[in-house]
């Protein structure tokens, strides 16, 4: 019975995708605005966000950098902007993925069950410079025992390039594989998170040395 | 009738206006300065003719036998040749003058001074005859006036050549007055073609010397102002319209999927309501989609992302993925690519072109749809093909057009194309430099081609 | 364009066909205005009713002598002729036939043609040069003649002679 915050301005949607959710089994917590949504958050926190970016008063960006500070739960932006800087700007305040308004409500569906479903399994642990990361139990460790939260997209992308030994990864392929897309996804997914990615693994992020562009192909993890 | 060039002709008029002019003009001056030449001259022969006369009279009255050498000293004096009868008795100088050259009108003893200008061996010649009744004699003076022909024959030649070079300087003139005066028309035309392109900056320069120009300047500017207003509008028009139907097709897409999940609930006949309404809502939302990205088209405002991708697989994905998403039938896929071609297009966009041909081809096919990457012409192209009906030559323009429906083609199936499917093939592969065609097919349906150049693979 | 070039060229044609008679001329003789013409050329005042003039004839010894007689203006060649050959002075002889007539006579500078129309027998050399002799010496005279030539019109021969110092 997975809890899900909707935060939506406009009423006739909000109600959509509450009675949609319901019917999915879901247990909703609706909001009409960002701080009403942003005291939900705090009253109980849920499996999954899904804000709309267009909001009155305090606006969506700003219930996505209010989300992350605390929690590493995925978050869906709903963008009914044309401009392309908004997703990008959605994405840079914490968001792990997004959809563009006029939705179709069975591909919402199917991308909030991708974002719950996923725990990576069966991978080993391993080290990358001093840090520690166990997939299993979802921990990135300091040797001093600190702990460096990941969201649960940005743990993924580090298993699924660990689990490449070395190999070149494309962004098709983490796409597909991260976030359930399928060929056609948005290559500035990837290319977010794996910036937001570095500023947290990487000892001096603006030269990464473990987390590596290949220009034109991809990304690899060199251990 | 041929058109002719407006310029040509000016320069015409200009040239026949000159000519007409400056032959008239050399007429008048031609005509005039012969008359007084010749009226002067004949005044002053009819001159010498008196004196020579008198000299002859009283030669005559005082001592005939100094005639002869009178007229001889006359004669070497004045270019004329005298001659004086008297009765059957001619007297000359030594200037040759035969007193058969007198015409016969002169020879009757008349009492009055007559002249007459005759031709002889194509030399006009001046007779003038004086009686001189005191010495019953008659004075003759004979002139050639070939000198003054030769005067006025210069003359014509100098005035002829005033003419034409009058007329050569008019058509010159009316050739560089027209060129100056039409260059404004040849501007336009050359922006109004660079409009008609599609170029919607073009502007004519606001600062024309003259009048009339700056007035077509500004009223082809304005015009093409309100083009690109109006142009604008209906983009923007589109957009605005697609924008405010997004919230509420949303709402509508969820309630159908609420209701969806409930299905199980509902009676048989709102099931069957249910089916139409949810099929309709997806067309609905492609169809907004649609209308989205041609208006962003149109306005020039999408950003295309444009990678250098294989071809093979790029169209191998779009094609399971189409499947997938559109649940359509298993399509087959053949490639007669002699070697790993690339292309440089927008991922989605291009995935957006195959769907739309593949949903076009199972939408008025008989079922049987084929893949075809071929190469051809420096590039490569993706032939899609069905097994129906076809299109007839004349339609398969028109198929690209807005929400055309073709005549013989019926729906089938409960789900409706949008009408911009084709449309927004043909706007993608334009930009991706390549070109859409339609053919007939193998399957016996019709084919669609897209060629698309190919890059090289390095290339980003 | 040709309906405008069609008159351009008629009008040069027109222009280069007057060349040919540039000077204008008249189709018949034109009369001057009397009370134009000076010196009163056109009245008979001071007309001169004779002249004297030179006449040589033949005398006894057949030598040529000259005589002077007053003969009726104008003093013309045809005048002298027959002055010559029918007013003999008694004592003197022509050699000028009575029967003589001409036509006219044209005199150039120092040479005179007389054109004979009867009455003089070129044949006759003897008689013809001394009917010569004394033409162009009675020219010569009046007229300051030293080249004489005589045509026959009848059979067209020219007989010339040169006035001999008197």
């Amino acid at each position: 019975m997975a809890r899900i915050l909707i935060i939506e301005d406009d009423d006739r949607i909000r109600t959509a995708l509450r009675l949609m959710f319901e019917g999915e089994e879901f247990v909703v917590d609706a909001a009409a605005s960002a701080e009403d949504g942003i005291a939900m958050f705090d009253r109980q926190t849920p499996a999954i966000a899904i804000v709309d970016l267009m909001l009155p008063g305090a606006n969506g960006f700003e219930a996505c950098r209010h989300i992350r500070t605390t929690s590493d739960i995925p978050v869906i932006i709903v963008s009914a902007r044309d401009d392309t800087a908004d997703v990008v700007e959605g994405l840079e305040a914490g968001a792990d993925d997004y959809v563009k308004k006029p939705f179709v409500p069975r591909e919402l569906l199917a991308r909030v069950r991708a974002h719950l479903r996923r725990r990576p399994t069966g991978r080993a642990a391993f080290t990358m410079g001093d840090l520690r990361i166990t997939p299993e139990e979802g921990t990135v460790l300091r040797s001093d025992g600190t702990e460096i939260h990941l969201t649960a997209t940005e743990f993924k992308l580090l298993t699924e390039l660990a689990g490449a030994n070395g190999r070149v990864l494309s962004r098709e392929h983490l796409l597909e594989h991260v976030w359930g897309y399928d060929y056609f996804g948005d290559g500035r997914l990837v290319d977010v998170h794996m910036r937001r990615l570095r500023a947290k693994v990487e000892p001096e992020s603006a030269t990464p040395t473990f987390i590596l562009t290949v220009r034109g192909q991809g990304y690899k993890l060199v251990l | 009738m041929a058109t002719r060039s407006l310029r040509g002709r000016l320069t015409w008029t200009f040239a026949v206006g000159a000519a007409v002019l400056s032959t008239i003009f050399a007429g008048l001056t031609y005509f005039g300065v012969r008359h007084i030449i010749v009226v002067s001259r004949q005044a002053s022969d009819l001159q010498q003719a008196y004196v020579n006369a008198a000299l002859v009279r009283s030669a005559l009255s005082q001592d005939p036998a100094s005639l002869p050498s009178l007229l001889t000293s006359l004669d070497a004096a004045t270019t004329s040749s005298s001659l004086v009868r008297l009765g059957s008795t001619w007297i000359e100088g030594t200037t040759v003058a035969d007193p058969e050259t007198i015409p016969a009108a002169f020879r009757g003893s008349g009492t009055e001074v007559i002249r007459q200008v005759v031709i002889e061996r194509n030399v006009p010649v001046l007779i003038i005859a004086v009686p001189l009744p005191a010495v019953r004699a008659t004075y003759f003076q004979r002139r050639e006036l070939a000198d003054l022909n030769g005067t006025l024959n210069r003359l014509l030649g100098i005035v002829a050549l005033g003419t034409l070079f009058t007329s050569g300087l008019g058509a010159y003139a009316g050739r560089r007055t027209t060129r100056r005066a039409l260059a404004p028309l040849a501007d336009t035309a050359q922006a109004a073609r660079l409009v008609a392109e599609g170029d919607l900056a073009v502007r004519l320069p606001s600062d024309a010397p003259h009048s009339e120009v700056a007035t077509l300047s500004a009223a082809f500017n304005e015009m093409v102002e309100q083009l690109v207003r109006r142009l604008d509008r209906d983009a923007r028009f589109a957009s605005d319209v697609s924008h405010e139907l997004r919230s509420p097709l949303t709402t509508l897409a969820m309630s159908a999927e609420v209701l969806r999940l409930h299905e199980a609930d509902l009676h048989p006949d709102a099931r069957e309501a249910l089916s139409l309404l949810t099929t309709d809502v997806a067309t609905f939302q492609a169809l907004v989609e649609d209308l989205l990205d041609i208006a962003k088209t149109d306005a020039g405002t999408d950003a295309l992302v444009n990678e250098v991708l294989p071809l093979n697989e790029l169209v191998s994905q779009c094609v399971m993925s189409a499947t997938r998403r559109h649940q359509l039938p298993p399509t087959t896929l053949n490639s007669e690519l002699p070697c790993e071609c690339y292309v440089s297009v927008d991922r989605r966009r291009f995935e957006r072109v195959i769907t739309n041909l593949l949903e076009n081809a199972y939408r008025y096919g008989e079922g049987q749809v084929t893949v075809t990457l071929l190469a051809n012409d420096g590039g490569v192209e993706v032939a899609v093909d069905d097994n129906g009906p076809g299109i007839a030559p004349a339609e398969r323009e028109r198929v690209f057009e807005r929400f055309y429906r073709g005549s013989g083609a019926s729906r089938r199936g409960n789900a409706h194309g949008t009408g911009l499917g084709l449309a927004l093939v043909s706007e993608h592969v334009k930009r991706f430099a390549g070109r859409v065609t339609i053919t007939e097919s193998p399957l016996g349906g019709c084919r669609m081609v897209v060629w698309l150049p190919t890059v090289e693979a390095g290339s980003e | 364009m040709s309906r405008l070039r069609t008159p351009a060229l008629a009008l040069l044609a027109a222009l280069l066909l007057s060349a040919c008679t540039l000077v204008p001329t008249d189709p018949s003789p034109r009369t001057v205005n009397s009370v134009e013409v000076p010196s009163g050329l056109l009245n008979g005042a001071g007309t001169k009713q004779s002249a004297t003039v030179s006449l040589w004839f033949y005398d006894a010894e057949h030598q040529l002598v000259r005589r002077t007689a007053r003969i009726p203006a104008p003093l013309t060649i045809s005048t002298l002729v027959k002055r010559l050959a029918l007013n003999v002075p008694s004592g003197l002889s022509t050699a000028l036939s009575p029967t003589i007539a001409m036509s006219r006579a044209v005199v150039r500078g120092s040479e005179a043609t007389i054109f004979i129309t009867a009455g003089f027998h070129s044949g006759d050399t003897v008689n013809a040069m001394a009917a010569m002799e004394q033409l162009v010496a009675t020219m010569r005279d009046n007229y300051g003649i030293e080249t004489l030539n005589v045509t026959d019109v009848a059979n067209g021969r020219t007989l010339t002679i040169d006035s001999a110092a008197p």
